[in-house]
């Protein structure tokens, strides 16, 4: 389970799986930190609560995504990782609360890789087969 | 011919045709070379997306794309529909993320041989005033939400108000840099939030500044009216609405996904998200689309702005000497109610142009008096090692394109195989070789944007050339460009 770029003509383009689908949501921050920025997860963490909800899941993935990606590119907080995550529907809502650790974005600490404009719909399918969840994700740079 | 089972019949060299099938509501039909479609539309979806575009509610005579077409998300890029003032959608997806993604030139009075040593001094002068580079900020002091709200509904007119500019840029930018029906409070918080400190700054990604000579005219008087003379140095600046931008779109598609389910639309694509234009879903994302819009113009006229002092500067000539003057600024993402002849009646229709320009003809009431007698430049930038291209609008785009024609070369090969070809090499070198100064914030950016991973743009230019839409003024060669 994980993550793994794949080659696309003008942005990126990532393929994501996991065993349940919190799983699949925290690899796919993995992917959205790693495409980013350069530096790699550092331990000195402040924590912040998200709660999301949508009709869809794959709506509540773009949520999720372009949450972070606000969180850095306006409140210039980075995410380092997903410190728990629970993803539940309620009637026809899909909910999610999370708890992610991050710090202070610092040009000292840390650099650009990329400006995601914001993570799309595009080809962007949530399925589950014999028990792994799957979806492609397209970053728009 | 069919490509990936879409069936495509040849209307003429430069034009094809998709036969309106299944839930098509009218027929696509694309500008494009035999050669460039089998080069460029086998590996990619962007045919299949003209189809699914010809599907929106409301859409008049045909789903369109330019030469420059491939695959973007919902409409293709090179993608031009107008829709139903009365019963037709709007779409984020035929507008993009980047809201007035769009460019401007701007002409001086030098010739090349005067300034040819001031070069390099003059491209690290624009680097170190002009804020480039993934999430850069701080060209001029942060707006306030006051100041923000007054960029939104004002455009172009704020940049000129606080001294970046002159009353006769208004007049040489599409809409004079302001959409009067702009509704600031349609753009979230969040969207302003991300907007503050970005004002007259170019970004990352293919967004730069370029200095270039003219270096060849195709049509004199034309050339003439525009103010371009051979070996003359002028610049380019394409950048758009940047943050802002991409969160009101983002924004909007959460919102209109929604609608689509009120309004009982069964689209074959999520990025394709509509609401009927008189809705309240409709006129609110139209609201916050153009007040991004008028954020794009007064991005590109501080950085203009700050470009001209940078001349003057590093030169040490006066005003007058320097001669520094806007020629055009096009959109090329943008959605515009607009007035078109269908089936021999005038009608308000929505043109959605993602990665396509407008390219009205003489004539125009809509363009500057200056041009009513030519048309409007219609504005190509091509790679940075190569050329770009300034061309006119006519009265057959007016007839056929509702108005538009295209916007750039397009990518060819892959960020990550372009920096992989790129392994080994100095690119920086290589462009200097030519006579090309560079700086960018990441060489990354000089490996990704290298000349090579794009098409050559003068195939696209004189598809649309050919077949009558644009004509082809004059050619312009990069001598130093500044990146993110």
């Amino acid at each position: 389970m994980g993550f793994r770029f794949i080659d696309h003509t003008a942005d990126i383009a990532v393929e994501v799986s996991g065993k349940t689908l919190e799983e699949l949501f925290i690899e796919s921050a993995k992917a959205w930190r790693q495409s980013v920025v350069n530096e790699n997860v550092n331990l000195q963490c402040e924590m912040q609560d998200l709660k999301l909800n949508n009709e869809m899941p794959e709506a509540l993935l773009v949520n999720f995504l372009n949450e972070l990606n606000y969180l850095l590119f306006s409140k210039k907080w980075l995410m380092n990782s997903v410190n728990s995550i629970n993803i539940y529907k309620n009637n026809s809502q899909w909910n999610l609360e999370a708890k992610i650790n991050g710090e202070a974005f610092s040009h000292f600490k840390h650099s650009y890789k990329e400006e995601i404009k914001a993570v799309t719909f595009h080809q962007m399918n949530i399925k589950e087969i014999d028990g792994v969840y799957t979806t492609r994700i397209i970053f728009d740079i | 011919m069919e490509i990936k089972g879409i069936r495509l019949n040849k209307i003429s060299d430069q034009l094809w045709e998709i036969p309106a099938t299944g839930k098509m509501n009218v027929p696509g039909r694309i500008y494009i070379s035999e050669k460039m479609i089998l080069s460029q539309l086998e590996n990619d979806e962007a045919l299949k997306q003209v189809v699914n575009v010809a599907c929106l509610p409301g859409i008049q005579k045909f789903s369109l794309a330019m030469p420059d077409i491939h695959w973007g998300y919902g409409f293709p890029i090179g993608g031009v529909a107008a829709t139903d003032l009365e019963d037709g959608v709007i779409s984020p997806g035929g507008v993009g993320y980047d809201i007035n993604c769009g460019v401007r030139l701007a002409a001086t009075s030098l010739n090349f041989e005067e300034v040819r040593d001031k070069i390099s001094k003059l491209v690290e002068n624009l680097f170190k005033n002009i804020p480039t580079g993934v999430g850069s900020s701080g060209a001029i002091k942060k707006v306030s939400e006051k100041e923000m709200k007054n960029i939104l509904s004002e455009g172009s007119n704020w940049a000129i108000e606080n001294g970046f500019g002159t009353d006769e840029d208004i007049l040489f930018t599409e809409e004079n840099g302001k959409l009067k029906d702009a509704n600031p409070d349609a753009v979230r918080e969040r969207a302003i939030e991300r907007g503050l400190d970005q004002v007259g700054t170019l970004g990352s990604g293919n967004h730069f500044l370029e200095v270039d000579i003219v270096d060849n005219i195709y049509d004199e008087k034309v050339a003439a009216v525009f103010g371009l003379f051979k070996n003359q140095v002028v610049i380019q600046i394409h950048t758009g609405s940047r943050g802002l931008g991409y969160q009101v779109c983002d924004d909007y598609l959460n919102i209109l996904l929604k609608a689509e389910n009120k309004y009982g639309f069964n689209l074959p694509d999520k990025q394709l998200a509509c609401a009927p234009i008189k809705s309240t879903e409709g006129r609110d994302y139209l609201g916050a689309m153009q007040s991004s819009a008028n954020f794009a113009w007064n991005n590109r006229q501080v950085i203009m702005s700050l470009a001209k002092k940078c001349f003057l500067q590093t030169f040490g000539i006066n005003e007058r000497d320097l001669n520094f003057k806007l020629v055009y600024d096009v959109c090329h993402n943008i959605a515009k109610i607009e007035e078109h002849e269908i089936d021999g009646k005038v009608k308000q229709v929505c043109v959605h142009r993602k990665g396509a320009t407008r390219a009205f003809p003489s004539g125009s009431k809509f363009i500057p008096e200056k041009y009513k007698e030519v048309g409007q430049p219609v504005l190509i930038p091509g790679d940075m090692g190569r050329y770009s291209f300034v061309a006119v609008g006519t009265y057959k785009a007016l007839e056929e394109t509702f108005g538009s024609s295209c916007h750039g070369a397009g990518r060819v090969q892959s960020r990550h195989r372009a920096i992989k070809n790129a392994r080994g090499r100095d690119i920086i070198k290589e462009l200097t070789r030519q006579g090309i100064t560079v700086q960018a914030k990441a060489i990354k950016t000089i490996a990704e944007e290298m000349p090579e991973a794009y098409k050559d743009v003068s195939d696209v230019v004189n598809v649309m050339h050919d077949a009558g839409i644009s004509r082809k003024v004059a050619r312009l060669k990069p001598i130093g460009v500044i990146k993110g």
